[in-house]
Formats: C-alpha cells, sequence, structure tokens
C-alpha cells in the first residue's frame, strides 16, 4: 500500500510520466520480496507528501515492469533514481535516508 | 516462495508505518555551574526512569544487590564509570553525555547527578586520577575521538581545562574502550579490532613486528563484519601522561595486541594486567571459532586474534595461551576482586561483565609459571542486567552499570550481607596450575622477575652481555618467559644474532623468521626441515610448523616463487609429510596447509579422508586447507569434497557459519569443482516439507500504530500466565524470524535475540521494536558510500581488494555492488536501520504481549 502521492510507474506510462515529466521525478525500483524496499516504504511517502507539487515521487515494480528496469541496469534493489528531464541526475542503491532522498531531490530544483 | 508471501505480507501490514531515522540522545555540551550565580537553579526533574528492580537479580550466596540509580532519558544509556572518591563518581553514556554522581553518606542513594560539560560526546572508558578526569572518547577523530584530559583546577567540580591529549578512535563499538593507570604511573588504553594501530606509537614499542601468518587462504566473514580488518587486532595502548607537554604528542607504545574487542582492563597489586575479550559469535560451530576468553595481557603479547576463517582456537607458539575461556558471552567491564570490601579470597579473583547474556563473572586465578590459569563462575546473573562496567565505591562495596545501545541503565551496588558465605571458594574443582606452597611461589616470583627482566629489552638496546642472556632466556621452560626473550630478541638488531640464531634453537628461529630478511628465511626453512625429521613429540612438531608457516608466509611472493623459494617448500612439506594426519587439531591445522603449499602426492586423498571421519563442522577446516587446489582430483575426493559441504549444511551455528559454507563451495568451484558430476553433490537431499505451523488469522484486521507509551503500562505482566506459542507465532507472522535467529532457528540479518531477556528490559523490547532505528548496532549498521559523482550505495562491505569494494546492498539477498575506490568521496555509517517499523500494526495487545514473553522465555 503506497502513500496517497506516491505514484506507481510502469512499463507503459514511464515514457510519459517520468522522462517527459516538467519537473523532477524519484523514482524507486522494488519489489514485494525485497525487505529494505520495505523498510524504505515510510520514507519515500513521506518524501512523496514533502515535494507534491515540486516533484514527482514513484516506485517501479522491477517483477512487473522489467523493461525498465533493464533499461537502468537495475542489479540490486532497493535502487533509487532522480530523474530530471529524461536523464538520470542521481542514483542511489541501498537503504537509504529520508535526509538523503529530500537532499538528492533539492540538487535536481 | 514462502519467504516471498511473508514478505509480502509484511510489506502490506507495516506500509502505514512512518519512518524516520532518529539519531540517539546527543550530549550538547552545556556550560559548567558558575559560583556564586543568582537565582539558584531550578530544582532537577523528577527522576522517573525506572531501571529493572534487583528482585531479578541473582548473587552467589553472601551477596546482596541494590538499585541505587535509574538514568533518566537526557542521560542516555551507560558504558562507563570511575569513582573519585567514595561516594563521587562519573557516568558516561554511549554517544551521550557525561554526567557526575554522588551517592549519600552510606553510598545506597544517589543524592545528586550533574550534567559535565564536554568538548566531546560519549567515552567508553574514564579514569579519575587526582583532579583530572581521562576519558576515552568514541567516534571519528573528526568527531573528538581519542584521549581527553579535563582538569578540574580548583577543586570546585568544574573542569577549568580540556584538551585532547591523543587523536586517534573509530571503529564503533569495536573502538577505543577502558582506560587504567599503571603503577608505573603510565596510562593503559584497550582498543577494538577496529581501530588501526597509530601511526605515532612509538617505533620501538613492544608490538613492532605483527603478521597475519596464516598459509591457507582466508575467507572473510560472509556478513561483512571485519572484513579488511587485519593484524594486530585489538590493542593496549600504553601512554606516559608526563610526557603529553602543550603541542606535544604524549609517548606511546602499542604494548600488547591480538585482541578481538576488550571493554577493559586491569592491574593487580602483583603488577600483572588481565581483560576480558570477546568472541565471534557469528562463528560459533566453525573449526576458527574461539571462545571469549580471559587474557593475561603482558609486553609484547600477541592474544592471536586474526579476521574471518584465519582465526584459531589453538595458541601457536607466537601467540598467548588465554588464562582460561568462558561460554558465549559479550565481555565489558574488568575489575579486581580484592579492590573493595570483599572477603580476602577475592584478592586472587577477577570479576567481569557479560552484557549479552547479563552476568558478572567471577574468575580465580591461579599462578601457573610466570603466568596464570583460571577458572570461571557466575557471581551475578539478572533478566535483564545488561552489565557495561565495573567500579569499586562506597564503603569498598562493588557498583555496576548496565546499559548499552540505549537500553535503560542503572547503576547498582553489592555488598557482602554474610562474610561467611562471600568467603567460600567459587570453583568445586581445583584450577590447573595453582601454586599454594611457599617454595612454588618463590618459583613464580623467580619467573616473573625474569619475565620483567626480559621485557625491559622491548623497547630498549641489550647489550652484548644483555644479549647473551636474552638468548638463553629463549630456552626457558616456562611460556612466559621464552615469549619474553623472543620478543626482545626480535627488538635488537638481527646483525647482532645472526650468525648465532642456527644454534639458539627453535624460539630463535621463530624470531628470525618473523624479523629476518628473506634470505634469512630461505636459509631458515632448510633447518627446519632438517629438524623435522628428528623431531618425534607433537609440541615440537607444532612448534617447527608454526615456524615454517611464518617463514612462508613472510617471505616475498617473488622469492617464494623462486627456484630455491620452492625447492625450500618442497624441503620443508616432504619433512612434515609424516606428520599428517597426527590427530592433534593444532598440528593438523598446521601442517596440511604446508602439505598443499608444497604440492605432496595424495594431500587431496589423505585430506579428505580425514574429512570424512569428522563432525561436520570441524571438517570444515580440512575443506578450507584444500578448496584451492586445482590439481590431483578425482571423482571420488571430489564426491568426498561435495558430501562434506553437504554435510555442514543446515548445521546450527553462528549466523556466519553457512555464509562460509558457501564461499567455501564457490571457491572450490573456481578451483575444481564446477562442472564436473559431484558438483551436485553439495547440497543435501531435499527435506520433506517442515509441518505448517498453526497461524494466527489476519483477515478482516484494522492496522494500529502501536507508540511505546501505549504499551509502556501494560509490561507488568506474569509471564507465567501468557500463550507463550502464540508469541512464537507473532513471531513468525510479523516476520521477525526472517531476520532474527532465536534458539539457533532464523535468519542472520538482525541481532540473535536468544537470551533477550537477559539484556533488555520489556521496555527496551517494545522501543527497538517499535523504533528500530533509534539505536542499531554497529554490527548491524549498514554504511554509505557516496560516489564523486555524486550517486550513493548504501550497504555492507562483503569484500576489499586494493582497488575495489564489494557492497551488499540489501541483507536478505546476494545483491551486490561494485566500488572503485578512486571514485569513492565520502564513507560514513548509516542511521537507518534495515529493520521496518510498523510491523506490529496488525497485531492486537495481548498478542504483543505474548510475543514478549515468548522472547523472554527464550535463553
Amino acid at each position: 500500500m503506497a502513500g496517497q502521492n506516491t505514484l506507481e510507474f510502469t512499463d507503459e506510462n514511464f515514457q510519459q510520466d517520468v522522462l517527459e515529466s516538467p519537473i523532477p521525478v524519484l523514482v524507486d525500483f522494488w519489489a514485494e520480496w525485497c525487505g529494505p524496499c520495505r523498510a524504505l516504504g515510510p520514507a519515500i511517502d513521506e518524501v512523496a507528501n514533502d515535494y507534491h507539487g515540486k516533484a514527482k515521487v514513484g516506485k517501479v515494480n522491477v517483477d512487473n515492469s522489467r523493461d525498465v528496469a533493464m533499461k537502468y541496469g537495475i542489479q540490486s534493489i532497493p535502487t533509487l533514481l532522480v530523474i530530471k528531464g529524461g536523464q538520470v541526475h542521481k542514483k542511489m542503491v541501498g537503504l537509504v535516508s529520508k535526509s538523503v532522498l529530500s537532499g538528492a531531490l533539492d540538487s535536481a530544483m | 516462495m514462502i519467504v516471498r508471501r511473508l514478505l509480502f505480507a509484511s510489506a502490506v501490514l507495516c506500509a502505514l508505518a512512518t519512518m524516520v531515522a532518529q539519531a540517539q540522545d546527543a550530549a550538547t555540551p552545556v556550560p559548567p555551574a558558575q559560583a556564586n550565580q543568582a537565582p539558584p537553579p531550578p530544582a532537577p526533574p523528577a527522576r522517573t526512569n525506572q531501571a529493572p528492580p534487583p528482585s531479578a537479580i541473582s548473587m552467589r550466596p553472601g551477596f546482596s544487590v541494590d538499585l541505587i540509580a535509574s538514568a533518566q532519558p537526557s542521560e542516555g544509556s551507560w558504558v562507563a564509570m570511575s569513582f573519585a572518591s567514595p561516594r563521587v563518581g562519573y557516568v558516561v553514556a554511549q554517544r551521550g553525555a557525561l554526567n557526575r554522581f554522588t551517592l549519600s553518606e552510606d553510598g545506597s542513594a544517589l543524592e545528586k547527578m550533574e550534567r559535565v560539560a564536554t568538548p566531546f560526546t560519549g567515552a567508553n572508558g574514564l579514569l579519575v586520577d587526582g583532579n583530572t578526569l581521562y576519558a576515552v572518547a568514541e567516534g571519528e577523530v573528526s568527531e573528538g575521538g581519542g584521549l581527553w584530559r579535563l582538569v578540574d583546577q580548583d577543586g570546585d567540580g568544574a573542569f577549568e581545562e580540556s584538551r585532547r591529549l591523543l587523536e586517534f578512535g573509530g571503529g564503533g563499538e569495536h573502538g577505543i574502550h577502558g582506560i587504567r593507570k599503571g603503577a608505573d604511573g603510565w596510562l593503559y588504553i584497550i582498543a577494538g579490532n577496529h581501530v588501526p594501530p597509530p601511526a605515532w606509537a612509538a617505533a620501538n614499542s613492544p608490538v613492532a613486528h605483527w603478521g597475519e601468518d596464516f598459509l591457507r587462504e582466508r575467507e572473510w566473514d560472509a556478513r561483512g563484519h571485519a572484513v579488511g580488518i587485519m593484524a594486530p587486532g585489538g590493542f593496549v595502548l600504553r601512554v606516559d601522561p608526563s610526557s603529553c607537554a602543550d603541542a606535544q604528542p604524549c609517548v606511546a607504545q602499542l604494548w600488547c595486541a591480538g585482541m578481538r574487542n576488550s571493554y577493559d582492563l586491569v592491574q593487580l597489586p602483583s603488577g600483572e594486567w588481565f581483560t576480558y575479550d570477546s568472541d565471534m559469535e557469528w562463528d560459533i560451530g566453525a573449526p576458527w571459532y574461539r571462545h571469549p576468553r580471559i587474557v593475561h595481557l603482558v609486553s609484547g603479547g600477541d592474544s592471536g586474534w586474526r579476521s574471518g576463517s584465519a582465526n584459531s582456537p589453538f595458541t601457536y607458539a607466537d601467540h598467548q595461551a588465554p588464562v582460561c575461556e568462558t561460554d558465549e558471552s559479550s565481555p565489558t567491564g574488568v575489575e579486581w576482586g580484592g579492590g573493595g570490601s570483599f572477603p580476602a579470597a577475592w584478592r586472587d579473583r577477577l570479576l567481569v561483565g557479560d552484557w549479552a547474556y547479563g552476568r558478572i563473572v567471577d574468575v580465580d586465578l591461579g599462578e601457573s609459571g610466570a603466568g596464570y590459569k583460571g577458572a570461571w563462575g557466575v557471581f551475578a546473573s539478572g533478566r535483564p542486567m545488561p552489565v557495561t562496567d565495573l567500579a569499586w565505591g562506597a564503603n569498598g562495596d562493588l557498583y555496576y552499570t548496565t546499559g548499552g545501545r540505549g537500553l535503560t541503565s542503572g547503576l547498582y551496588r553489592v555488598r557482602v550481607s554474610d562474610a561467611e558465605l562471600a568467603a567460600q571458594p567459587i570453583v568445586a574443582e581445583p584450577i590447573h596450575g595453582t601454586v599454594s606452597t611457599a617454595a612454588n611461589a618463590e618459583m613464580v616470583n623467580t619467573l616473573r622477575e625474569s619475565r620483567r627482566a626480559l621485557e625491559r629489552f622491548h623497547t630498549q638496546v641489550a647489550s652484548d652481555e644483555e644479549l647473551v642472556t636474552i638468548l638463553r632466556g629463549l630456552a626457558s621452560q616456562d611460556a612466559l618467559v621464552a615469549a619474553a626473550a623472543r620478543v626482545a630478541l626480535e627488538h635488537q638488531d638481527v646483525a647482532r644474532w645472526r650468525t648465532v640464531a642456527e644454534r639458539a634453537g627453535p624460539m630463535a628461529w621463530l624470531a628470525f623468521a618473523r624479523v629476518g630478511t628473506d634470505a634469512d628465511r630461505l636459509a631458515l626453512l632448510p633447518l627446519v626441515a632438517d629438524a623435522a625429521s628428528e623431531t618425534g613429540d607433537t609440541d615440537g612438531r607444532a612448534l617447527l610448523a608454526r615456524i615454517a608457516t611464518i617463514a612462508l608466509v613472510r617471505l616475498e611472493p617473488g622469492a617464494r616463487a623462486s627456484e630455491a623459494g620452492v625447492a625450500v617448500t618442497a624441503a620443508v612439506a616432504a619433512a612434515m609429510d609424516g606428520w599428517y594426519p597426527s590427530g592433534d587439531g593444532e598440528l593438523d591445522e598446521l601442517v596440511l596447509p604446508i602439505l598443499v603449499e608444497g604440492r605432496r602426492a595424495q594431500v587431496v586423498e589423505r585430506a579428505m579422508h580425514v574429512a570424512s571421519k569428522m563432525d561436520p563442522a570441524q571438517a570444515l577446516g580440512v575443506l578450507l586447507a584444500v578448496r584451492g587446489v586445482r590439481d590431483g582430483w578425482t571423482p571420488e575426493t571430489r564426491a568426498a569434497f561435495a558430501g562434506a559441504l553437504a554435510r555442514a549444511r543446515g548445521l546450527r551455528g553462528g549466523l556466519s557459519l553457512q555464509g562460509f559454507v558457501d564461499a567455501i563451495e564457490a571457491d572450490a568451484n573456481s578451483a575444481f569443482l564446477a562442472g564436473t558430476p559431484e558438483a551436485q553433490l553439495t547440497r543435501p537431499p531435499a527435506a520433506t516439507a517442515p509441518a505448517v505451523p498453526a497461524t494466527l488469522d489476519m483477515t478482516g484486521r484494522s492496522m494500529h500504530g502501536w507508540t511505546v507509551e501505549e504499551l509502556a503500562g501494560s509490561l507488568n505482566f506474569d509471564a507465567r500466565s501468557r500463550d507463550l506459542a502464540r508469541g512464537k507465532r507473532v513471531f513468525e507472522q510479523a516476520s521477525c524470524n526472517l531476520c532474527h535467529r532465536v534458539a539457533g532457528e532464523g535468519g542472520s540479518t538482525g541481532p540473535d535475540l536468544t537470551g533477550a531477556g537477559n539484556r533488555l528490559s520489556r521496555r527496551d523490547l517494545v522501543v527497538t521494536t517499535l523504533e528500530p532505528s533509534l539505536t542499531v548496532a554497529d554490527q548491524y549498521a549498514d554504511e554509505m558510500f557516496t560516489m564523486k559523482d555524486g550517486s550513493i550505495v548504501i550497504g555492507r562491505v562483503v569484500n576489499e581488494t586494493p582497488t575495489e569494494l564489494e557492497i551488499r546492498t540489501n541483507p536478505l539477498d546476494d545483491s551486490r555492488e561494485r566500488i572503485v575506490k578512486a571514485d569513492l568521496a565520502t564513507r560514513e555509517r548509516s542511521t537507518m536501520s534495515p529493520m521496518p517499523r510498523g510491523l506490529l500494526d496488525a497485531f492486537n495487545h495481548g498478542e504483543i504481549i505474548d510475543l514478549l514473553a515468548y522472547l523472554e522465555s527464550v535463553k
């Protein structure tokens, strides 16, 4: 269950919702079976709330959206990308804190 | 699939939780109280926080215990203390504040607790010496880590002067710890194995020629603990405080080493020093596991700890035997039994803290030559009683603190309640090596004086006459005297004794192997080979095998691979070929890698024959030694190797045991096993699926974000009336068992919760469950690696090369990232716990109480 401002990105909507987004996007590559991804979930939701309207925050389930995961060479999860103007602005792997997530988004503003 | 489903269930359960990393209470330095200041300060807040009552603590007959004070939230979790006078002392919190306490006249109550301003946050060791307080501040050097001196020049209780005398540290809970003042006036500081020996330690320190010194290639801990940590491991630094003039570095010596992670040390009136060193509990079951041990600390001593599978339970000739080994524990404070009002019998005893199992252990010391042999028992135990430090205080009573890792702290007092009972022997069996006759006592004194006379040359140059004395000392039948002579010899210019080394015997050869040149080593190995053919006793053979090991390991790769190097290796291996297998654990452990190195014929067949007859866990040592051998394998020996691996799978043991099995298999696959039919045999036959335990019905439940306060009022429950089976089901359905082990079952990502009731109060259990990021133990904390391009990787180092780091980013699978060190900008500890919040949100109040009762019940 994701927070109300946390989006779901898929192979189908990634181009439009992420790559063509006019504002920065934080993308969380995750899977249901990934423990650290679960631990990260609340922080993602909080960031989504904090940056609502200024940046998009959403998740890509790597089991369901393999094309996107493959395109970005996701080898381990959680992996997070900040994408700005269709390009990867920042990459983070592992269980990052909310402050690190916020800092990554701030740097893309 | 089952695992994934459970995780999914928990993902749903915890998704509503809010994850906010919280730093532990960090002390903000406050100015000292000013005299003649009006108006008077407001009354201190009520001391409402309560440490566990002493009613849950059992003592040896003749002793009683009282709770004197409980740490309040602003005071942190106490890890070290020191008395300034019988009634006044200092306690310091882990990553927290320093406080001065004043006891009532009879020491039975706390009169006041005052915050003391410090320029550092948190310390692991305190020492009051006159008007001076020394503090061993934890943290990195950039955070204030090192030795601080605070001086109260006018006796008003405020420190007017503070100065960091030595900058060193880091290493978190394996960092710098206890401090004591020796009878020689020097300060002795003990450090854990994550602290590198300071570069500014004197070049002529007693510990000067350390090395890893093992032949069989190491497996690092598969879970990433102490990866890359090399010899000499934990050490004692000896500091001359009178040398610490302004802007001058203090004179400091690396005095002894080879410990894993000792927290404290103590000197007895005899002048001898002791510590209590920890085990690597994740290795339990592996043949390289070493028990916690009481160590007699001596100049130049090496207690022999090495990282990963390079560790050994055996005492090699260049290492020092423990006084005694205890069962599993987490060693903390160390105190001399005779320092207070305990009966005279306690003058020959130590009292040491065990944090994890909630005990104070007593150790009966028996003099044995120049050293000691001991036996141990349990002085006090409680549920919970996470002991952190011990000290003698008012009326000669023993005071101890509990706390650490954010647990609620208490200051307790132990008194003699019945002198006759308190004077009883603490062990039923006599200690091996104990001496009691006057003649033996005289011999002990003679040996001890001999040892100390030799130790002078651990830092000094000997005259020619003294060099002869040193060489004679090598032949001593007393291990400590001979070791003191060897270290003394190593500190003398080799050119002065090279020509006599051959005739000086094996202990001189050991020194030669350690400090000689490669040419010396190439000349030494044929001597060892010759002696091997004439040596029949096991101890003598083990000594020669150890000398050969060190000489081979310390040869530069070029010299080792040279024609001469290959020839002497083959000669030594041939000379020792008939020694394997001997049935003696130490000798076999030393000799097999030499035979492998010397490419002896049929070494694989012999090793596999031995392994097939060993306990499956112990056989891992044999597999470790031959796993890299590429040639000489047959279908039968490959099958034996694979079968031994299969038998080791599923064994109960420490958290890393199965990781070692996997690593050995991976290496074997690279060397000889992959692609062969026998490679399929490394897995045990599929077991029948375990019966599915009854589960709690989770349908239709509403989620509730439990808080500590909501549960705090319900913690005075009677555990006997709780449903422990239901508590176990909560443990499983909340997915706790995926990461936490209990009684040998469960995952290995988080701390083992067996015996959690011995160290955590019920409230602490609730706090750590509901707020996992509040305190993350170093062993379970991730690191954050920020690259120069701004990208970030968080996880744990599981492998390290000179140019790369391999990071495991997900503790529940094998996801790994490689980092090129040259691309790394910063590396720091992560404050996030990998454990999610909200795991209990779907459970009701009764189920949570049952969970607490279940965790308390598992010992």
